[in-house]
């Protein structure tokens, strides 16, 4: 009724009005339908954009503005235990133009033609190529030939700068070095061994870049320097290493031998000394070698193995006496040189015939036989702990890369024969760093050191960051027996094996080795290895050399082959190295109780000087500020009180000269390797002739002259070999 | 009449959108700001500057004019735009392509941008107006006469985009003003049928069927649904077959339009580079002037039409969704607005001023998220640009002058 009331009393204009009320109430939920689907759509999808790919979008934005740039590191120099300079760094440059931004390139043709080895029409029509972006004009240029474009700034001529490894000597140490490849990574030897010190870590520079591709420097990000990489010093001796080369090459070519290695080691340290290869390469020229010479030019010393033959001996015989089996004098049957053995038809031989030989005269005479039978009356047990002992089928942890343990096999893989071979070296394999060790425990009163060629490394001020010391792996025998061998050593040079190598006025041990290669799986009897490993002098052991031949031709003993190469390596070191020689006067009176001769630091590094300085027992006191010593008092080589403060001027190595000229240091009478640390010290380039003590200098003494500049050293002898010493 | 008391006059301002509108104005401002710094931009900021000064102000004036002046003067304003249009067509000058500019000094203006709203004022009018008879084909012909005179003018100089805006806003306004949902759908369904048949043929013919069975239901009448469906086809297979015919180059133009990702280093090098800028700022953003592709200029005429990519990048999905949540809020008081009018007239305006905006908003971000064509018109209170600017601060005007006046009667 109501509603009838209502609906009679409206208007027929309201009642279409209320119609159109109900009805836009829909139309209006429609239209927020609408708008919302819409909103949702957008929501969704910026959610999508931004929170689901949002990681990924953001690398794609970071592609697009940001470029890095990576700054290479400075890599470490390699130096000798001198710290003369064995492998640097060279720069070389790219010149890269891009001719679709170079505003004129005909005079930038006319300049290029002065600069480069390339004619101006060539140049031009390069340059107008203007799509090309990216043109290189000249590569591997030198400093020199970079230097004019340095300072000219030419919109779209750039020089790109490579570091790249000099190497100062040539092919000096170049497989204990090793070389680096095109990027400048390290691929052999220190330089492999080494990589992660001596590259050190690249920085970088992060540049912004806008949508036109122009970049600046990224304020967000500061560069990052690169470190440099580290320096490392190595154990080995600079001369003792040339000399040892040089010896070694010689005797290669007059056998007519395939291959050569030599080891010095100090037995008391293990520090290498040095460590030579022939044939070897001068990684500077690398390019100029096959794939093969180089991979031939690895370092044998710790990559090769072979048969040790008689050189293995002192195993049997130092356990033996060790073991306190026989006395030096007991007496064995040598069976006259001939040992046949009942069960198989196999015998042993002796090429020095004799009934009964006392160990001493076996071990001199390098007698198979009793070698076999000193093995035999170990047992298989003891003898194989005596030559793990020494070293053998372990690796010695030396620095260098590519090392191998040889090959000595458990005694439960022996057969009835095995033992007896391996008394005198056959039917195992060594590495010739194996037989140097084993030698120098002997030489080191029975105890086995860790061989190691890493002396220290420098960060790139020159401050020792880490330093190698000699390492004890063990005693292998007691002092005694230690003492005994080395008598036995004494005797194989004086009266055995090896007198090829006596050097009269020293006394030497050693022991030569003889064996025949292995060609085809059989023992070839026209085909051998000769070694001979020995030291001096035997009463304190200082240096201990080991020179190995492959296949020399004329002749092949070990005695007869290798000592004659020992012996000139020994001499040439003995006449150069003032420690052989007799002392001189002031020299004796360092052994007063309260005094000692002042050492020469002028030339060295801070840390180096204190620590010499601390060694004799005196203290210092620096004037000025730096890191390189450029005078000191008292003088050196003066005999002063042990409280005596040495004061040291100091100062910063590229100040101590202005501008590009040097003051020529006065060197004469100091040994050749500090004149050459002077020289280098003020930027001269040291070109020593001979060994030992500074007589003459060119330029003289406190001429200026351009940095750079050779000065000639010619260095004798400190002392006049005596007559006796041939 | 009576004068409002002051706080009359407070009571019925409509302060969320007042709000919404001037958060967007200064949000604007700012992106426009990170968008341009530097060397050879910064003009573009300070005119910006000036714009949301006068706009502020038109506002207000627009916004206080006594309750029924735009009803009277609606067919007036109508006619004065279109004396523009025709003129920009011969004394014009061009901008990127489109020839509907006219210089006075430093600034230009687009007499197209103002249009929007007179004809939105016109079409108010003339569907409000009782005598109109919405189910009349006559009736429904002058109304789209009334869109068509500027849709054509504009579309001569050439500008695709604005010209699309006219006919969204006419179909939304026609709807609210009550016409049969059929005709709309008539409208509608064959361009979605000549886009679908472009992208995927399947996809066509499926929709077709299903709009044709969703329009049969409507009506339930057979005859009208088959007549319906036939045209659908028709349009769906005619647009097919053109576009089958036509040279590899410009298939590809047209695939790339509706497709932007096709070619990120041509033609959709814009929607890319805006992806990445907006995707790259993830949750939070990159902060206020940090932000990587906008400050080093990677999104083309970003201060304009990829506006949106500023706040996105350097305040993230929370800034960029803190601005939908202000266009929602605007759109929402313009919906309600067009509800609860008593004044017909100021509801179908009100509808009409809110559509406006809203496809505005809804092309510009789809297309700076590549989720539409890129269709180049612009953000509502956020671009560069005097013109649009002002004609969006013109709508916010009006809409606010519907809100102060939403109980006066006929």
């Amino acid at each position: 009724m109501n509603g009838e009331n209502l609906h009679s009393g409206l208007h027929k204009n309201e009642v279409v009005r209320v119609l159109q009320r109900q009805q836009s109430l829909r139309r209006m939920y429609i239209l927020l339908v609408v708008f919302l689907a819409c909103f949702v759509l957008v929501g969704a999808k910026l959610s999508m954009i931004q929170i689901r790919d949002g990681a990924k979008l953001r690398e794609i934005a970071l592609d697009q503005y940001q470029s890095r740039e990576t700054i290479a590191p400075v890599r470490g120099v390699i130096l000798d235990r001198n710290l003369s300079i064995l492998a640097s760094n060279l720069n070389e440059y790219t010149l890269i133009a891009d001719p679709s931004v170079i505003a004129r390139p005909d005079t930038v043709a006319r300049f290029l033609a002065r600069c480069i080895d390339m004619p101006q029409q060539t140049i031009l029509t390069k340059l107008k190529k203007t799509d090309i972006r990216y043109l290189v004009l000249a590569k591997r240029m030198p400093e020199d030939a970079a230097r004019p474009f340095k300072n000219w700034k030419c919109y779209g001529i750039r020089l790109r700068c490579t570091p790249r490894r000099h190497y100062n000597f040539d092919g000096l140490a170049s497989s204990v070095i090793g070389w680096t490849n095109v990027d400048n990574t390290g691929q052999a030897g220190i330089e492999l061994g080494l990589e992660k010190d001596l590259a050190g870590q690249p920085g970088y520079i992060v540049y912004q870049r806008n949508a036109n591709g122009r970049r600046r420097p990224e304020v967000d990000y500061p560069q990052k320097d690169p470190v440099n990489g580290r320096s490392v010093v190595l154990t080995i001796d600079q001369s003792y290493q040339s000399i040892a080369e040089e010896e070694l090459a010689k005797g290669v070519e007059k056998h007519g031998a395939l291959s050569g290695r030599c080891i010095i080691l100090q037995p008391r340290t293990g520090e290498i000394l040095a460590l030579a290869n022939v044939p070897t390469i001068n990684p500077n020229t690398l390019g100029d070698y096959t794939g093969e010479q180089i991979a031939n030019a690895k370092n044998r010393v710790v990559t090769d193995i072979y048969e040790p033959g008689s050189t293995f001996k002192i195993v049997a015989m130092s356990s033996a006496l060790n073991e306190e089996l026989y006395t030096p004098d007991d007496m064995l049957n040598a069976e006259n040189g001939l040992w046949q053995f009942s069960a198989s038809q196999k015998s042993i031989k002796d090429e020095h015939k004799a009934g009964m030989l006392s160990l001493r005269g076996a071990f001199i005479n390098s007698s198979n036989i009793i070698s076999a039978k000193l093995a035999e009356k170990l047992g298989a047990e003891r003898f194989y702990k005596y030559a793990r002992n020494f070293g053998f089928g372990i690796r010695t942890g030396v620095e260098l890369p590519g090392e191998v343990r040889g090959d000595l096999r458990k005694p439960t893989e022996w057969d009835g024969l095995t033992l007896k071979y391996l008394a005198f070296g056959y039917g195992l394999s060594v590495t010739s760093l194996q037989i140097a060790c084993a030698y120098a425990a002997v030489a080191n009163d029975g105890v086995l050191m860790r061989p190691y060629i890493r002396k220290w490394l420098l960060d790139e001020n020159r401050n020792i960051v880490d330093e190698t010391v000699p390492q004890v792996i063990r005693r292998v025998i007691s002092s005694g027996t230690a003492a005994t061998m080395r008598g036995f050593m004494q005797g194989v040079v004086d009266s055995g094996t090896a007198k090829m190598a006596r050097i009269d006025g020293m006394q030497i041990g050693g022991k030569t080795g003889t064996t025949q290669r292995i060609i085809d799986d059989a023992y070839s009897s026209s085909s051998h290895v000769a070694s001979f490993v020995g030291f001096f002098p035997v009463t304190d052991p200082k240096v201990l050399i080991l020179v190995i031949l492959d296949d020399p031709q004329n002749g092949y003993y070990g005695g007869v082959v290798a000592a004659p190469i020992f012996k000139e390596i020994a001499l040439r070191i003995i006449n150069s190295s003032p420690e052989f020689a007799k002392p001189a006067e002031p020299l004796r009176m360092a052994s007063d109780g309260g005094t000692s001769i002042v050492p020469d630091v002028r030339g060295l590094h801070v840390p180096l000087a204190k620590a010499l300085l601390a060694a004799r027992g005196f203290s210092m006191d620096m004037r000025g500020a730096g890191e390189l010593v450029t005078a000191q008092t008292p003088a050196a080589l003066t005999v002063q009180a042990r409280s005596t403060r040495v004061n040291l001027a100091v100062s910063v190595r590229p100040r101590t000269e202005s501008g590009s000229t040097a003051t020529v240091p006065d060197v004469t009478g100091l040994s050749l390797r500090h004149a050459m640390a002077l020289l280098k010290a003020a930027r001269l380039e040291p070109s020593p002739f001979g060994s030992g003590i500074v007589r003459e200098q060119t330029p003289k003494a406190g001429e200026r002259v351009p940095r750079g500049t050779r000065c000639t050293l010619s260095a004798e002898p400190r002392y006049p070999i005596t007559a006796n010493l041939h | 009449m009576r004068r409002a008391p002051l706080s009359g006059i407070l009571g019925r301002i409509d302060f969320l959108l007042l709000f919404s509108v001037l958060a967007l104005v200064t949000a604007g401002l700012l992106s426009i700001y990170s968008a341009t710094h530097g060397a050879d931009m910064s003009v573009k900021f300070q005119k910006q500057v000036f714009w949301a000064v006068l706009g502020v102000l038109l506002v207000v004036l627009v916004a206080a004019a006594p309750p029924r002046f735009y009803h009277y003067s609606a067919y007036l304003v109508y006619a004065l735009s279109i004396v523009p249009l025709v003129l920009v067509l011969f004394l014009g000058k061009s901008v990127s392509g489109n020839a509907g500019w006219f210089g006075i000094g430093t600034f230009g203006i687009q007499p197209s941008e103002f249009a929007k709203i007179a004809t939105v004022l016109a079409l108010a009018r003339f569907l409000s107006d009782t005598t109109t008879k919405l189910d009349s084909f006559r009736d429904v012909g002058i109304a789209f006469g009334m869109v068509f005179v500027p849709w054509f003018l504009i579309f001569l100089q050439p500008d695709f985009g604005t010209g699309l805006v006219y006919w969204a806003v006419f179909l939304l306004m026609l709807f609210w003003a009550g016409i049969d949902l059929v005709i709309v759908l008539t409208f509608i369904s064959p361009v979605i049928v000549a886009v679908l048949s472009i992208l995927n043929l399947w996809v066509f013919l499926v929709v077709a069927v299903l709009v044709s069975i969703l329009f049969y239901l409507i009506k339930k009448n057979l005859g009208v649904a088959l007549l319906f469906v036939t045209l659908n086809l028709a349009v769906g297979f005619s647009v097919q077959y053109f576009y089958g015919h036509l040279p590899e180059y410009q298939k590809a133009r047209i695939a790339v339009f509706l497709d932007p990702a096709r070619a990120p280093k041509t033609a959709g090098y814009n929607v890319m580079q805006s992806k990445v800028a907006v995707g790259s700022g993830g949750m939070t953003g990159k902060g206020f002037l940090q932000g990587s592709q906008t400050q080093l200029r990677f999104v083309p005429e970003q201060w304009t039409d990829f506006i949106f990519c500023v706040p996105a990048e350097e305040f993230g999905f929370i800034g960029a969704s803190s601005i939908l949540l202000l266009f929602g809020t605007l759109f929402y008081r313009g919906l309600r607005i067009a509800r609860l009018a008593s004044y017909h007239f100021s509801s179908v305006l009100a509808l009409g001023l809110t559509s406006t905006l809203f496809i505005h908003t809804f092309v510009n971000i789809g297309m700076s998220l590549g989720l539409l064509p890129v269709v180049g018109i612009p953000l509502p209170f956020m671009s560069y640009g005097g013109s649009f600017f002002l004609t969006s601060m013109l709508a916010a005007g009006l809409l606010l002058h519907s809100h102060m006046n939403l109980q006066r009667g006929e």
